[in-house]
């Protein structure tokens, strides 16, 4: 009876998502070229070979870890401020939260219009911005030094309001009993704050920056649209050079390769979270 | 009149900024949907003129083909949402209410979806699509963006169904309920705002989807939105206003559905992964 | 109208075992209470009759048909639960329809919105609306019929329950804790409706408890279980003055039965304070062994006022009004500390509600030996 239940999605998971992980994992050990993918021969591990002896390897693996934590730490930071911040009474408070809430809902390529359009090098609002206060010109898109930080920008301008609502809702759960408990206690606002509702609000931020890392690692459209990798390398991160080994040089055989490689990071990440978790749980439960 | 502290006027200011650092670059898209071409270079309008407004909808009377790729992209979208709920909610009744062998690890396999960057397996995909004779399809794309975005509703489905107390399903079939009655008048109707959040969340992903369309839709017939406009990218022909307009009426929606249903979509969110 | 019986049945969970073998026999039109403490698996078995759950071992018979493998519908049973389990989506009306509704749900109704229209059709249809309307006449739900459950105070909506296990008219009633959620005024009040049903409709009812007040005064027939294995099976009256193990006389009876663990001489018992209780000119089981344990109704003990019995030191004293509880420590135990301390060694009496006793009081208690009740002491079990 249960298998009537999870039938069609098991079977569609294997289908479409199993067996295609299988064959990216048998590509990768391969030649194969994307006009003909079942003709590649079996290189053994000369495709991983490759990428670890390489250092455009490395620097594009260091690439999607900057990219990564700095969305991470911004997006996290910036969410649980402003959950904070509009968590109490405030005027115009709907009006508030509904506007730190619509980035989220704005499609990735309409980010990216928007973007690419703010950091205009002639005529962009940004560069108005910094001529007003006297600061020159900036290639947000074009100046290797800045690259990642404007890509990582909009990305966390995109991303940040799914940590302030997550957050904000872990916030409304916190008992009154905990905060009135302190209050007895003779505790002021900021350490109730400190004592009460951080340590209530850890797991939830801990998940939900897990989730924040994973989507960071596997980020395309944002990165491939504002800057396509460029300027020179800046923003390339792994998923970034798969797709372009993919579909511009046309080698699966090594795109397979560096994806795997890019899935050993997202995982090495869980595992460590989870790791981390469990000793947490068990020193609360203590 | 009450006394009004500094720390709350700070604090309101404090939020002011940050809401206008959100909203900002989408109301900058919609500044400039309204600037013509020679407003834009001699340093843009702050102040955009409210009655204007309805202009954006000029763009269906432009040389650019929004409304065909909107009606692809709803295509693409509603194919999604069908096919992914009709899964999840079966799914998330089977993994909520049942017991049975290879439970764990379906629910870890879910979970693991999350991890898997699309741009690994759009390789294998690709392929596979290709021996089916599905590139340039919009079957094909409905078929990639489930197998991504299946798992999350089944996710938020599945928290909402381990809600409901297992008495009601027993009165139920007590009562005389068929297995699959009990799913439908009774569990779907009780979970029916977390089933609303997940179609949004399974619609917005299809109606988003750039990295299969742009990858499998060769032919500019079948572009979707997203595609369309960003083959805006890097090209100077077509005015800004009629871009940043087309940008909008394809954004809307979104914002439109995210901001109604955001309280279900956070809650079912949550809950499962706290708990998974 | 069928005759309940069960024959070996036992469920587990994985690897722990729920109910063990039980074995009964329950003539039509009883309402029999199932009895015990939490956890004691008397949920477990009502759902096993309903068919909710699967019987590991053994078969749960209605007359002769082995019900084991039938669906909860085909049994016609109807269930209240402990939560009501009201549809909260449904107006009153639809919740006590639903049986009904159910009987000819088409496939296509599986559509939504079809589903709903469906069901609104149906509730329209004559036949249906009399039958409801007579059921919510009995139940006093008229006025509310509209409503949904979340609007309803805790005795509508378990009337609303009734109403929807009526609705059916099923042969075996099966209510599963239905008053634990109710206020103690409201909950008397509904002992009292639950019993007018059951003489009005007489049919069998299976009634899960862990109250003793609802079991005795609702219960034709009561099975007590422990552990998932039945401690006794009996009327009321026979459970109440013979507990047939130690484990029933301390269940039953609040506060319960008085247990001694004594030493057997002839016709002289030595309580373990070392008073001595004579036992010349009642009648005493054959014993197996000469340490029995020995027990006494609250009731059958009583202040002396000629100075005669076992003196004790008077400790807790609870007034109710038309009764007085008193418990006490043997004076030849009080001395010692350590004893005094624990509660265990606390007994009772019952008497008259216009005793002037008072805690610390030293007094006289007699024993009414007669029905006293004797248990082996290694096993527990009583001796006829």
């Amino acid at each position: 009876m249960p298998y009537f239940f999870v039938g069609a999605a098991t079977i569609y998971l294997i289908l479409f998502t199993s067996i295609p992980l299988l064959r990216g994992f048998w590509f990768s050990f391969t030649d194969s070229l994307l006009l003909a993918p079942t003709e590649g021969k079996f290189v053994g591990f000369e495709n991983y070979r490759r990428y670890l002896t390489d250092q455009s390897f490395y620097s594009s693996l260091w690439t999607t870890i900057v990219y990564t934590f700095v969305v991470v730490v911004g997006a996290v930071s910036l969410g649980v401020i402003s959950a904070i911040a509009i968590n109490e009474k405030l005027p115009g408070r709907a009006i508030f939260r509904s506007m730190l809430t619509v980035p989220w809902a704005v499609p990735g390529v309409s980010v990216v219009l928007i973007y690419n359009w703010i950091y205009n090098y002639d005529s962009g609002v940004a560069n108005q911005a910094v001529r007003a206060l006297g600061m020159g010109q900036k290639g947000w898109l074009i100046d290797p030094s800045l690259g990642m930080f404007s890509v990582a920008f909009a990305s966390i301008w995109k991303v940040f309001p799914f940590i302030m609502l997550v957050v904000l809702a872990a916030l409304q759960s916190v008992p009154e009993e905990l905060r009135e408990a302190s209050k007895v206690d003779g505790a002021d606002r900021f350490s109730a704050f400190k004592t009460v509702v951080i340590p209530h609000l850890m797991p939830t931020i801990r998940v939900a920056s897990l989730l924040m890392t994973i989507w960071s690692i596997r980020r395309f459209e944002i990165i491939y649209l504002l800057t396509g990798g460029g300027p020179s390398g800046a923003t390339n991160t792994i998923v970034i050079n798969v797709y372009k080994q993919a579909f511009e040089s046309s080698e699966l055989g090594r795109a397979a390769a560096l994806g795997i490689l890019g899935l050993l990071l997202s995982l090495s990440v869980t595992i460590v979270y989870f790791a981390v978790d469990r000793k947490n749980a068990k020193r609360d439960s203590l | 009149m009450k006394k009004v502290s500094l720390t709350k006027i700070l604090r309101w200011i404090f939020v002011f900024v940050l809401a206008s650092f959100a909203i900002f670059p989408v109301y900058w898209m919609y500044n400039t949907s309204l600037t013509s071409v020679g407003g834009l270079f001699g340093g843009q309008n702050l102040i955009p003129r409210v009655k204007d407004s309805l202009q954006i909808f000029n763009v269906f009377f432009t040389e650019v083909p929004i409304w065909r790729w909107l009606r692809n992209s709803a295509v693409v979208a509603l194919g999604t949402t069908i096919s992914s709920l009709a899964m999840a909610v079966l799914a998330a009744y089977g993994l909520s209410r049942f017991r049975f062998f290879g439970k764990g690890l379906l629910g870890f396999s879910l979970f693991a979806t999350q991890m898997l960057p699309e741009a690994l397996l759009i390789v294998p995909m690709y392929a596979l699509f290709m021996s089916l004779g599905l590139l340039n399809g919009f079957t094909g794309l409905v078929l990639a963006n489930t197998a991504f975005v299946m798992p999350v509703a089944v996710w938020i489905i599945k928290s909402a169904m381990d809600g409901i107390p297992y008495e009601i399903e027993e009165a139920a079939r007590v009562d005389g309920t068929p297995r699959l009655a009990v799913l439908t008048q009774i569990m779907m109707p009780l979970t029916a705002p977390s089933i609303a959040a997940a179609s949004v969340i399974l619609f917005f992903d299809g109606w988003n989807d750039f990295l299969f369309a742009s990858t499998f839709i060769t032919s500019s017939e079948k572009w979707l939105a997203t595609v369309g406009l960003a083959s805006f990218l890097g090209e100077f022909v077509t005015p800004l206003a009629t871009v940043f307009s087309a940008a909008l009426v394809f954004t809307i929606p979104a914002i439109l559905f995210f901001l109604i249903m955001q309280r279900q979509i956070i809650s079912g969110l949550t809950s499962g992964s706290v708990k998974g | 109208m069928p005759k309940l019986i069960f024959k070996d049945v036992s469920k587990s969970f994985g690897e722990t075992l729920v109910i063990k073998n039980f074995s009964a026999e329950i003539p039509d039109q009883q309402f029999l209470v199932l009895l015990g403490p939490s956890g004691c698996g008397k949920s477990t078995m009502l759902r096993m009759i309903a068919g909710l759950i699967d019987i590991t071992e053994g078969q749960i018979q209605f007359d002769d048909l082995v019900v084991n493998d039938l669906e909860p519908k085909k049994r016609s049973v109807a269930f209240v639960f402990q939560s009501y389990a009201l549809y909260p989506h449904l107006t009153v009306r639809a919740n006590i329809a639903f049986p009904l509704l159910m009987d000819n749900f088409r496939w296509w109704q599986h559509i939504p919105v079809v589903g709903h229209f469906k069901r609104r059709a149906d509730l329209r249809n004559p036949e249906i609306q009399k039958k409801i309307s007579e059921i919510a006449e009995t139940m006093e739900l008229t006025s509310y019929l509209n409503r949904r459950p979340k609007t309803l105070s805790g005795g509508q909506r378990q009337r609303v329950a009734l109403a929807r296990a009526l609705v059916r008219d099923p042969s075996i009633y099966l209510l599963d804790e239905p008053l634990s959620n109710l206020d103690a005024k409201l909950r008397a009040q509904m002992r009292v409706e639950i019993t007018n049903l059951y003489q009005k409709v007489h049919k069998t009812f299976v009634y899960v408890t862990h109250d003793q007040v609802e079991a005795m005064t609702m219960g034709t027939q009561i099975i007590l279980l422990d552990g998932g294995v039945i401690q006794q099976h009996g009327t009321p009256k026979e459970i109440y003055d013979k507990p047939a193990n130690v484990f029933v006389a301390k269940f039953i009876g609040s506060p319960p039965m008085n247990l001694f663990e004594v030493q057997v001489d002839g016709q002289i018992i030595h309580l373990p304070s070392g008073d001595r209780l004579d036992l010349t000119g009642h009648s005493i089981p054959n014993f197996d062994s000469k340490r029995v344990i020995f027990g006494v109704r609250p009731e059958k003990l009583k202040q002396s006022e000629s100075g005669e019995g076992i003196p004790v030191v008077v400790r807790v004293v609870e007034r109710l009004g038309a009764e007085t509880l008193v418990a006490f420590n043997f004076a030849k135990q009080a001395e010692d500390s350590r004893i005094t301390k624990a509660s265990s060694n606390l007994h009772y009496m019952r008497i008259p509600g216009d005793s002037t006793l008072n805690s610390g009081d030293h007094c006289f208690v007699e024993f009414n030996l007669k029905d006293a009740s004797w248990f082996n002491l290694e096993t527990g079990s009583r001796f006829q």
